[in-house]
């Protein structure tokens, strides 16, 4: 008779499930209390979604660094601290968008805020692992959260958005799935740290390249849709534009952050190892993707569409960092979407405040340039805002993401990649020309239609949101030499 | 005798079979059968490999693939029952709104 | 531990994987191409309508009610969880509490979300209309 396993308490570490914990619980609470009474306004679901990504933002960091816990397949490393950091940041910008002075349908629903909950603990999860089965189930959870999360914005162009979400997330899971199958074939284990222990001692047997080629590019192509790289990026444009203005600037980080923090582990591993193609590939991919996006943002006549492949061709320049795999391109990357992201979200806000039923200026497109056209003589204030997240963006120096450009690019030299240098110059400099054609709109047209319309869903938590994202891009310079150095501390901490 | 290389060629063959029906299907229930086929061809590998290795963690890894299969079929038929409702067809390019 | 041997195995894979994103996409345009020539193109109008007497016939819409479709989801999401019980049921002893605690742990969760499907009224069969 075998004896009964005995499992101590301190030997879970439970405390390394904690954040998760809180975003679940809280949003089973969300639920249970929409069971009670139905009768809620939402201000309270929002405030109550605040609350608990306080706690789980005090939860992380409790953590320390470098644990594991829950049998080893938990792993607290400074890459996951920062990563869950910013997503929990992300999300405490995002949830106040949803009080808006019109009414929207997704957000009268309390299912949306614990399903928002949901995906946080999903992309926690992700980003916690070195386990193959725990950054799957992750992924998933997150994925299928995020996919009713846009269909809920009930309209038609959402729903195919959510539709085309959901083929290519389908898709890559697969893709995921056989890559992992794969590389247990090939070393009996699932987690990241003895499949490099093994892959390390057969490196040198004959044609297991071609296994682990096959590995390699099943996995690059799941993470690749993910971060809508070059070949994959098609859906991106369609899904930005049909999702709300805040849940696609929102999408244009978190999902990226936390697909960037697996690629690190996977791809890192990889190059780890020695196998220098698959830097080559990363590289391809990154070049590729930074330059054909930026391309296709100069024709776009949309601004939604013109920022999503902006978006697009910023995880290219990231994707760029990720091939160095130093210390510093590790640094570069979150440094570069800490940064991003304030920017990006409060440009994306800027959007949703002018957000209307109908479209007014376009059949086609919700954001057309000819909307802002001269908006600095109906909202000075929203234009010059507008302007500032634009030169950010292009990358103007004193303002946030200027900082995050040069660090990647001084990495790159550093590692002795300076054509890359000068491809990311070129590309920031292409750039700043549809990042100006918004500016130009903006001051120095005349406007398109009556004035009314640009205020439209403008209220205080908007107002506040958007004020500190401009304080986050304005005030880059006196906060970044101690973000880069608690940055870089955690990841030399963790070892990448 | 019929070993593992056999089972990891049909789950090849298979996950190819899916693969294409996603490529070429232009029906949406049909290319999400497909993504249904192309991910049972993996657990087929997931068991065969576990079984090679006398280890369970392939066949754990499998248990979860059936779990989010299955969540997953859920989500997608949600959102394509309210497609057709909304539009009376679920063929991809009469559902394409969006370009450029 | 010995570990898949690479030499031929894999390598004969990923041929068939080239294989069959090439050759199969042929073989179906070819079967097409020859079933388009074959075929006899008679195709009047009158000889391809369901045949009926008396009144035109209309296409029928989708009738099946959609509690039927929701129906069918909530099954596949609770019947699928117990693949994960199967497993502690079998090892029921040797996990001793720590695996009762965690599949009560489970179940919790499952009766939850049960509760919440319930308390929406998509049991019941005249809600949604």
């Amino acid at each position: 008779m075998l004896q009964p396993i005995n499992v101590s308490l301190e030997s879970l570490n439970l405390i390394t499930l904690a954040p998760m914990l809180v975003a679940i619980a809280g949003g089973l609470i969300i639920l249970v209390l929409d069971l009670i009474n139905s009768k809620l306004h939402k201000t309270l679901y929002v405030m109550l979604t605040l609350l608990i990504l306080f706690i789980d933002f005090g939860a992380v960091l409790g953590l320390n660094v470098n644990e594991r816990g829950f049998f080893d397949v938990m792993l607290i490393d400074g890459v996951s601290i920062i990563s869950q950091l910013m997503i929990i940041v992300a999300s405490m910008l995002f949830i106040p968008l949803s009080l808006t002075s019109k009414r929207f349908h997704e957000y009268s629903y309390p299912e949306f805020f614990a399903l928002f909950l949901f995906m946080i603990a999903g992309f926690q999860f992700m980003v916690t692992s070195d386990n193959l089965i725990l950054i799957f189930v992750g992924l998933e959870t997150a994925s299928l959260a995020l996919y009713t999360l846009i269909a809920l914005h009930n309209r038609s162009n959402s729903f195919e958005a959510a539709v085309k979400y959901f083929t290519m997330g389908a898709l890559s899971a697969g893709f995921y799935a056989m890559g992992s199958a794969v590389i247990y074939g090939l070393t009996g284990s699932i987690e990241l740290y003895k499949v490099a222990a093994v892959l390390s001692l057969r490196m040198d047997e004959a044609s297991i390249m071609i296994a682990i080629f096959g590995a390699s590019v099943l996995l690059l192509t799941a993470f690749a849709f993910k971060l809508s790289l070059f070949p994959f990026h098609t859906w991106a444009p369609d899904v930005y534009e049909g999702a709300s203005a805040p849940l696609a600037g929102y999408m244009s980080v978190v999902p990226k952050v936390a697909a960037f923090v697996v690629s690190i582990r996977i791809f890192g591993m990889y190059i780890d190892l020695g196998i220098e193609w698959v830097r080559i590939i990363i590289l391809v991919l990154a070049v590729g993707t930074m330059t054909l996006a930026n391309i296709m943002a100069l024709v776009q006549e949309d601004v939604k569409r013109m920022l999503a492949y902006s978006s697009i061709s910023h995880a290219g320049f990231i994707m760029a960092a990720l091939a160095l795999d130093t210390t510093e391109g590790t640094t570069a990357i979150f440094l570069y979407y800490a940064l991003f992201m304030f920017t990006n979200l409060g440009a994306f806000a800027m959007l949703w405040i002018s957000r209307h039923k109908v479209r007014r200026f376009s059949d086609r497109y919700d954001n057309p340039y000819e909307k802002f056209a001269g908006l600095i003589n109906i909202m000075p204030m929203g234009a010059v805002i507008m302007a500032l997240f634009m030169l950010s963006l292009a990358g103007v120096p004193p303002f946030s993401v200027f900082w995050g450009k040069i660090y990647v690019m001084q990495a790159a030299v550093n590692s002795g990649y300076v054509w890359l240098a000068i491809v990311m110059g070129l590309n920031s400099a292409i750039a700043a020309y549809y990042y100006l054609k918004l500016i130009v709109f903006m001051f120095l047209k005349e406007p398109v239609k009556s004035v009314d319309t640009v205020y439209y869903n403008l209220s205080k938590p908007l107002m506040a949101v958007i004020g500190l994202a401009t304080v986050a891009t304005i005030g880059a310079i006196f906060y970044i030499q101690p973000l880069i150095s608690y940055i870089y501390y955690m990841i030399s901490a963790s070892g990448y | 005798m019929i070993g593992l290389t056999h089972y990891l060629v049909v789950s090849a063959l298979i996950f190819s079979i899916g693969l294409i029906g996603v490529l070429r299907r232009r029906n949406l229930l049909m290319l999400f059968f497909a993504t249904e086929v192309m991910l049972n061809a993996v657990n087929i590998a997931f068991a065969a490999i576990s079984h090679f290795y006398n280890d369970l963690t392939g066949q754990m890894f499998a248990f979860f693939i059936i779990a989010i299969a299955a969540s997953e079929v859920a989500v997608g038929l949600g959102i394509l029952i309210v497609l057709y409702k909304r539009y009376g067809s679920l063929d991809l390019d009469e559902l394409e709104s969006m370009k450029g | 531990m010995t570990h898949v041997i690479t030499e031929h195995p894999y390598f004969g894979v990923f041929v068939l994987f080239a294989l069959t994103a090439v050759a199969f996409p042929a073989t179906l345009a070819a079967a097409r191409f020859i079933s388009r020539k074959l075929a006899k193109l008679d195709t009047e109008k009158l000889k391809l309508t369901i045949y009926e007497c008396g009144p035109e016939v209309t296409k029928q819409p989708n009738t099946i009610s959609a509690q039927f479709y929701l129906i069918a989801l909530l099954f596949i999401l609770f019947d699928v969880e117990i693949i994960f019980m199967f497993p502690w049921a079998i090892d029921f002893k040797l996990l001793g509490w720590f695996g009762f605690t965690e599949m009560i742990l489970f179940i919790l969760l499952l009766a939850i979300g049960f509760v919440y499907a319930w308390k929406k009224g998509a049991l019941e069969w005249h809600s949604i209309k």
